[in-house]
């Protein structure tokens, strides 16, 4: 990443404190299984409906259901782990 | 990670999940401009009689580009750690004894990482060196060195190896030629600078005001010798 690489996050109005905190969601959201991740980003990030999720993703609907079920689940686990100052480190 | 059956008590974590990346996202532009797009497309392409409106390869792109953002602000695999990272190995505490005084630069601890030195805080702030701790994040090595006061406040200083990190944004100073960020993340206060072209991470609990921070971290400890 280049030196003036500026952050997604950075606006005038967000203070230090809540840009990390954006920055720590996704940080938990990369961290997630492919399968996962990408039906959380899908629905909960780009805003798609379940079915396109699913049409888009190659999966049915009951499994995007299920898979963003669970990321959203890894996601609050995920922070809960974060603000409490355990490290998930990748393997 | 697999597929696995939905359990009712997983109900409210998944709430709770769903709420806190819908903050996040309404925290950041470029997810939010990604999302207007496809909406903007999706409106567009709205044929009458046909309600699968968005066009597959253009979602498939904003789809992409959203997964690329999230690894580029998280740091998804093979990326780089990130400060934060770093920070939250000072409240692991440590796993080994502190290092000692180097007798030759009293300034100094006998520990470095890559060339950059823990400096030695004990007769000029009455911080002292009370443990380590080595990790590995994404594969690089972190080094931390925990500091006490005399009030029993913990500290810790962390240099992580190889090329330093993105500096994250926040309010910032500059002493001689280092430039030092403050950040807060919940009850820690941050201050993160580079030495000798690596990041240096200086994580204390709120108690430990900022500019005590940026004190200690911009006393390199080669000042005594």
């Amino acid at each position: 990443m280049p030196e003036d690489y500026e952050p997604v996050d950075q606006r005038t109005s967000l203070r230090p404190e809540e840009a990390m905190e954006a920055h720590e969601v996704f940080e938990v959201i990369a961290r997630l299984a492919p399968d996962f991740r990408d039906a959380l980003v899908a629905v909960d990030v780009a805003g798609l409906s379940y079915r396109e999720a699913a049409k888009l993703l190659g999966a049915k609907e009951a499994t995007i259901t299920s898979r963003l079920f669970r990321a959203r689940g890894q996601v609050a686990g995920g922070m809960d782990r974060a603000r409490s100052g355990v490290l998930e480190e990748k393997g | 990670m697999g597929d696995h059956e939905l359990h009712p008590t997983d109900e409210a974590a998944a709430e709770r999940g769903r709420a806190i990346v819908q903050a996040a996202v309404a925290q950041t532009r470029a997810p939010l401009a990604l999302r207007e797009r496809i909406e903007a497309d999706r409106t567009a392409r709205r044929p009458a009689r046909r309600r699968w409106a968005l066009g597959g390869s253009l979602a498939t792109g904003a789809i992409a580009a959203i997964v690329a953002v999230v690894l580029a602000v998280g740091g998804g695999a093979g990326t780089a750690p990130t400060v934060a990272q770093a920070a939250a190995l000072a409240r692991l505490g440590p796993t080994a004894s502190a290092p000692a005084v180097d007798p030759a630069h009293p300034g100094l601890l006998r520990r470095s990482v890559e060339g950059v030195t823990y400096p030695s805080w004990q007769d000029q702030f009455t911080w002292k060196a009370s443990g380590a701790r080595e990790d590995k994040l994404d594969g690089r090595r972190a080094v931390t060195v925990f500091y006490d006061d005399p009030a029993h406040a913990r500290i810790g200083y962390t240099i992580v190896a190889g090329k330093a990190l993105d500096e994250p944004s926040g309010p910032g100073r500059w002493q001689g030629s280092e430039h030092y960020v403050v950040l807060k993340r919940g009850q820690r206060t941050i201050v993160t600078w580079r030495r000798g072209g690596h990041t240096c991470v200086l994580s204390g609990p709120a108690s430990v005001p900022s500019e005590r921070l940026l004190a200690l971290a911009s006393w390199s400890g080669t000042e005594v010798s």
